[in-house]
């Protein structure tokens, strides 16, 4: 069949005879498993093609030429300009050739069958790729707790790298859903969708989240119109895909690819599931922050403390500055109640909640509600104090409340008498128009945290200039000064209120906020709240001698 | 939120030689605030259940720098459970500024009155464990 010239007369030289080894080895070998073989001579004619050589190029014959559609164009080029080596595809498979030179101008191309190597290596590539996608995917998704941030985001990452244009379906809570498609990475509609979810099939199931499914191939032709963007062209192919989010479906990714682009395979299918599962807990981690946000935005507006209105028979002044670590719910309240006539009782509470967050608001407010109903049906401080205890008192929790109420009310020229009782609370001061500061002696237990309370009211009475202050231990416990450590304490804010005598009730608790605050610096406080009552500036101060002084009645 | 130490404890167990009564010593160093009061709580919750009716429980707060609202709501819980499991609680080694939160909010005169009552219910019934001490 095929001659092998000269492959066994060239002795051996300086080397003890051997067997001559004959074309039947030679050939044995060619045949063996040493890959496809295709042996030409000098003049280009295919003069040997071994079995594997066959299988791969089934029409090519000896004697023939390496030519098209014989063998692909690449490696006839390669023939015909002699190249050492040559890649390239031919049917469904890689092939790489490389050319040895032979002895009398033969030549033989050595191929192998690379299509394993090359699918893998692409797809190695492609997961790279897609990983790579991942990491940049999740740092943008995350890098906002803002839901319509989020949803953009989602919809941009996937129509910029999974498909052509990408829609997210989103529940906005309120039964209603929110629209935003995105074209080659970009936003290009938002809106409430108007649309019925149910004329996408498989949209209403990847919403419900129930059952999980798995992404689902659309036939084109099944997509409504308000599903594909405008001027997108002809649609090749649809994928829905439920976005997870935590524990509550966060909305639907729908991937909508062109005609000419290729239609999605497996891989694209699991590549979509595992982005929109990241999607959809970034989606869902901001929704659960805008729901918190909103809950504490509506506790905040219940318990700020109340605007002071002007009246003519009391002059007031409040200020609280929440703690930096609770924000605006803290643990310290005030509240006033004017009487139903201006010549009636005011009634005034100042106090302290333990702890802080979401619990000690609720207790705040739970203090804040019984308290201005309860004062309608008991006038008696100690008993008010008792009913109130008995309300809170609870089993499981001891959580509790300090507070100071007062009652201020109008008499003759300007005076104002007052009833103050502190419940665990540090006891008011009274500052007098000539400088005089004394602390009341009134004294009592906390609220709700104990079965028994006892308190003690006292009475006094401001004359023109007389302040008396109510305050939480957030200014006297305040810790700063020069070591850092040490509280503001008593003795300075007696120091302090000594100065202010016959100053105008606003411009005390100014000085009060302002000794605080300087005395923390820049360190960290706990709630600080502040209110002081006045008799009326301007009406009596010709009439009556101002330095008088009040008496107390235990 | 002005914290920064955290509370440690250390618990110690003694028998008074004279009454024979068992007496168990929490010591506890670091502060005691919103964030570290639930670990007193903790503490004490923990070595309750091996203490009998009529033992007496010691929290030792010398080691102790910042004291809050949040730790006195801790002991408060505190002591309602040793009083549920009669066992009689003291506070050891309180500062200056813990004295005064007990007394202005009226928590020292409450535990003082139910360690009056408890004496007083024991002085009624004497246990036959510090009736048998030598």
């Amino acid at each position: 069949m095929t001659s092998f010239p000269r492959s066994t007369d060239r002795p051996a030289e300086g080397a003890p005879p051997a067997a001559a080894i004959g074309a039947a080895q030679v050939h044995a070998l060619v045949e063996s498993g040493i890959g496809a073989v295709v042996m030409l001579d000098g003049a280009g004619l295919v003069r040997l093609l071994n079995e594997p050589a066959r299988a791969l190029f089934p029409l090519l014959r000896e004697a023939g030429t390496l030519s098209e559609p014989l063998v692909p164009g690449w490696l006839a080029d390669a023939q015909n300009e002699l190249l050492p080596e040559a890649q390239g595809v031919f049917g469904a498979k890689e092939l790489t050739a490389r050319r040895m030179s032979l002895p009398d101008g033969y030549g033989a191309w050595l191929l192998d069958d690379v299509t394993l190597e090359v699918v893998w290596q692409r797809r190695w590539q492609e997961e790279r790729e897609r990983a790579e996608f991942l990491a940049r995917a999740s740092a943008r998704l995350l890098t906002s707790l803002n839901w319509h941030k989020s949803v953009q985001a989602a919809a941009e990452l996937a129509s910029e790298r999974m498909a052509d244009a990408a829609v997210v379906v989103a529940g906005t809570g309120a039964r209603r859903m929110w629209f935003t498609s995105a074209v080659d990475g970009r936003v290009t509609d938002e809106r409430v969708l108007s649309e019925n979810v149910a004329e996408v099939p498989g949209l209403a199931d990847a919403l419900a989240g129930f059952p999980p499914l798995p992404a689902r191939w659309l036939a084109p032709e099944l997509a409504p119109d308000w599903l594909v963007p405008d001027g997108f062209g002809p649609l090749g192919s649809v994928v829905v895909t439920p976005m997870p989010g935590n524990g509550v479906p966060a909305g639907a990714l729908i991937l909508l690819r062109r005609t000419r682009t290729p239609v999605f395979n497996e891989d694209e299918e699991v590549f979509a599931r595992v982005f929109a599962a990241r999607a959809g807990a970034a989606v869902s981690a901001a929704a659960l922050y805008a729901e918190k946000a909103e809950t504490t935005a509506v506790l905040q507006r219940s318990l700020l403390p109340p605007v002071l209105r002007r009246s003519s028979s009391l002059d007031l002044a409040a200020t609280y500055r929440a703690s930096r670590a609770t924000d605006l719910i803290g643990g310290d309240f005030y509240d006033v109640h004017p009487g139903p006539d201006p010549g009636d009782e005011t009634f005034l509470v100042l106090g302290d909640v333990c702890g802080k967050g979401a619990k000690a608001a609720v207790l705040t407010g739970k203090i804040r509600n019984t308290l201005s109903a309860l004062r309608h049906v008991e006038s008696d401080h100690g008993r008010l104090l008792s009913l109130l205890n008995s309300t809170l008192l609870e089993d499981t929790d001891s959580r509790f409340a300090t507070m100071v109420l007062a009652g201020a009310t109008p008499l003759a020229h300007g005076d104002v008498a007052l009833r103050l009782t502190a419940a665990g609370h540090p006891p008011p001061l009274i500052v007098r128009a000539d400088g005089t500061v004394e602390e009341i002696p009134t004294g009592g237990t906390l609220i709700g945290a104990l079965p028994q309370i006892t308190t003690r009211t006292c009475r006094t009475v401001l004359r023109a200039g007389d302040l008396c202050l109510l305050y939480s231990d957030g200014v006297t416990e305040a810790r700063g000064g020069p070591d850092g450590r040490e509280m503001l304490g008593d003795n300075r804010l007696r120091a302090a209120l000594s100065e202010c005598a016959r100053m105008p009730v606003e411009a005390v608790i100014e000085r009060v906020e302002s000794l605080t605050t300087q005395w923390l610096g820049t360190r960290e406080h706990d709630d600080i709240a502040l209110l002081g009552i006045a008799a009326p500036r301007g009406t009596h101060l010709s009439m009556v001698n101002g330095t008088g002084r009040g008496r107390f009645t235990g | 939120m002005m914290s920064g130490n955290p509370l440690d404890v250390t618990a110690r167990q003694t028998e008074n030689r004279v009454t024979g009564v068992r007496e168990t010593v929490l010591e506890f160093s670091g502060d005691c605030d919103f964030v570290t009061a639930e670990l007193l709580r903790a503490a004490v919750l923990d070595v309750l259940p091996d203490l009998p009716r009529g033992s007496e429980l010691t929290l030792d707060l010398s080691g102790v720098g910042l004291f809050d609202s949040s730790g006195l709501s801790a002991l408060i819980m505190v002591h309602r459970h040793t009083t549920r499991a009669g066992v009689a609680l003291t506070l050891q080694g309180a500062g200056d500024h813990l004295l005064r939160i007990l007394d202005v909010t009226g928590v020292g005169a409450h535990f003082a009155a139910t360690r009056a009552a408890a004496a007083a219910e024991a002085e009624r019934e004497p246990r036959p464990s510090a009736a048998s001490a030598d």
